[in-house]
């Protein structure tokens, strides 16, 4: 996944290329889709679990993006305003097709070794996967969104179009209910340990 | 503050890793807490680690953006024509006029089309799975309101629309087993866990109406389900489910109000 820089600095460098691509600077846009790209995919692939339809649904968000770009007032939040177009395409497609109930599927993709892993089983993570899957839609949006993109409560109201308390409470109630699918595993890798 | 207490404060937490001091005294006495906190953030780290199949769609995107771009920055031809003070204006009227005419035969035949073609088409059946995406929507958006008084009475309207739905789908047992399973989602989890969000002074006020109704729709239901026991044994079943989810809901919803 690619690294994000949220120095001050990174921020500059964000604000320069999205007053460039509002001007027309196509290859201004390419850079802000270098920089996005992952996340938007891994965000929307956790939420529709197939990759297809989480390519399709990046690429619409970026096209929409890219076509309303003027409309964003620069200087304000970005990555918020992006995954909301990103939520907004997800919801439509929800509405119209027969992705969002999908089971999760068996053959998980190897995931790279970290520190981590090498002490938690293959188990786990893939009792969490499924855990994962059985949160409904809108607490995992909103728990993916604190958890892997690190955004705070009011940006993932910001994003999802709630209140900030709202949004905080999908994820305490999608944080309680995965500890609560997990625990019998975590004891026993606890036990093992 | 006792462990339950410590324990929803860190799920509440945008940063269960940080936690406030208060927080921070109590876990470095109890090794429960401490324990269920590295669980919480074990939890957290490895779902950031779960694995997402790459990506391929980025490079061809970004190709044909820059393709685009090149495509609409090119300098446009201008014809020599084009310097000329209107010299073809004959042609292009007639070009206008040639135009117009296949303009209208479209429109003409589009007419007949459509003069021809059935008008009441019988809409398809509607996929499981769209269906379930609708109700999760009307979940969703019941969920999505700020204080847990608001969602308690949202969630039982809800529950009466869904309870209603369901009255009028006899006969389609397929359907109506999944509004039965949605509705016990609706009161049986999300009804009374917010119910328990509630503030104790507000609870007989709101829940009151709410537990009459969830009775009313349990008699309603159960008498369904005697009605249909012979001629839809598989509709009937449903509908005892129903009346059982509501009972539940009811008495929990009424132990909730007597404390």
């Amino acid at each position: 996944m690619a690294s994000f820089d949220n120095s001050q600095d990174g921020f500059a460098d964000e604000h320069r290329l999205i007053v460039a691509a509002q001007q027309g600077d196509r290859s201004a846009f390419a850079q802000l889709v270098e920089r996005y790209w992952d996340r938007l995919y891994c965000w929307l692939y956790r939420l529709t679990r197939d990759r297809h339809t989480a390519e399709d649904l990046v690429q619409e968000s970026f096209l929409k993006a890219f076509a309303g770009l003027k409309r964003f007032q620069a200087g304000t939040n970005f990555r918020a305003w992006l995954f909301r177009i990103a939520h907004n395409n997800y919801a439509n497609q929800c509405r119209t097709s027969a992705h969002r109930r999908q089971a999760l599927p068996d053959d998980l993709p190897d995931s790279q070794q970290g520190p981590l892993d090498q002490v938690v089983s293959t188990e786990l993570l893939q009792d969490l996967g499924r855990a994962i899957q059985r949160l409904p839609t809108e607490f995992r949006a909103a728990l993916l969104l604190r958890v892997e993109e690190g955004l705070s409560f009011r940006q993932i109201a910001e994003v999802l179009d709630l209140t900030e308390e709202t949004a905080r409470w999908r994820v305490f109630k999608a944080r309680q209910k995965l500890l609560s699918l997990l625990a019998p595993r975590q004891e026993q890798e606890r036990e093992r340990s | 503050m006792n462990c339950t207490v410590i324990q929803r404060r860190l799920l509440a937490a945008e940063r269960p890793e940080q936690p406030s001091a208060e927080i921070q005294n109590h876990l470095a006495q109890c090794p429960s807490c401490r324990l269920w906190q590295r669980r919480l953030i074990q939890m957290e780290r490895l779902i950031a680690q779960l694995p997402v199949p790459p990506s391929t769609a980025k490079e061809q995107f970004l190709e044909r953006m820059k393709e685009e771009g090149k495509r609409m920055n090119k300098p446009i031809l201008v014809h020599p024509s084009s310097f000329l003070l209107h010299p073809f204006k004959k042609e292009r009227g007639l070009r206008k006029l040639s135009v117009a005419f296949t303009l209208a035969a479209s429109l003409l035949v589009f007419a007949l089309a459509w003069w021809s073609w059935p008008h009441n088409p019988v809409p398809p059946q509607e996929s499981r799975q769209y269906v379930q995406a609708r109700l999760e929507q009307r979940l969703s958006s019941s969920l999505g309101v700020d204080t847990p008084k608001e969602r308690v009475v949202r969630l039982a309207k809800l529950a009466d629309e869904i309870h209603g739905e369901a009255l009028a789908l006899v006969g389609n047992s397929e359907r109506l087993e999944q509004w039965s399973q949605f509705y016990a989602r609706v009161v049986g989890q999300y009804l009374i866990e917010q119910a328990h969000q509630l503030m104790p002074e507000d609870r007989q006020a709101v829940l009151a109406d709410i537990a009459w109704r969830l009775e009313k729709a349990e008699s309603d239901a159960a008498r369904l389900a005697t009605q249909y026991k012979t001629s839809s044994p598989r509709s009937a079943a449903v509908f005892q489910q129903i009346a059982l989810v509501s009972q539940k809901g009811e008495r929990d919803l009424r132990r909730l109000m007597n404390g």
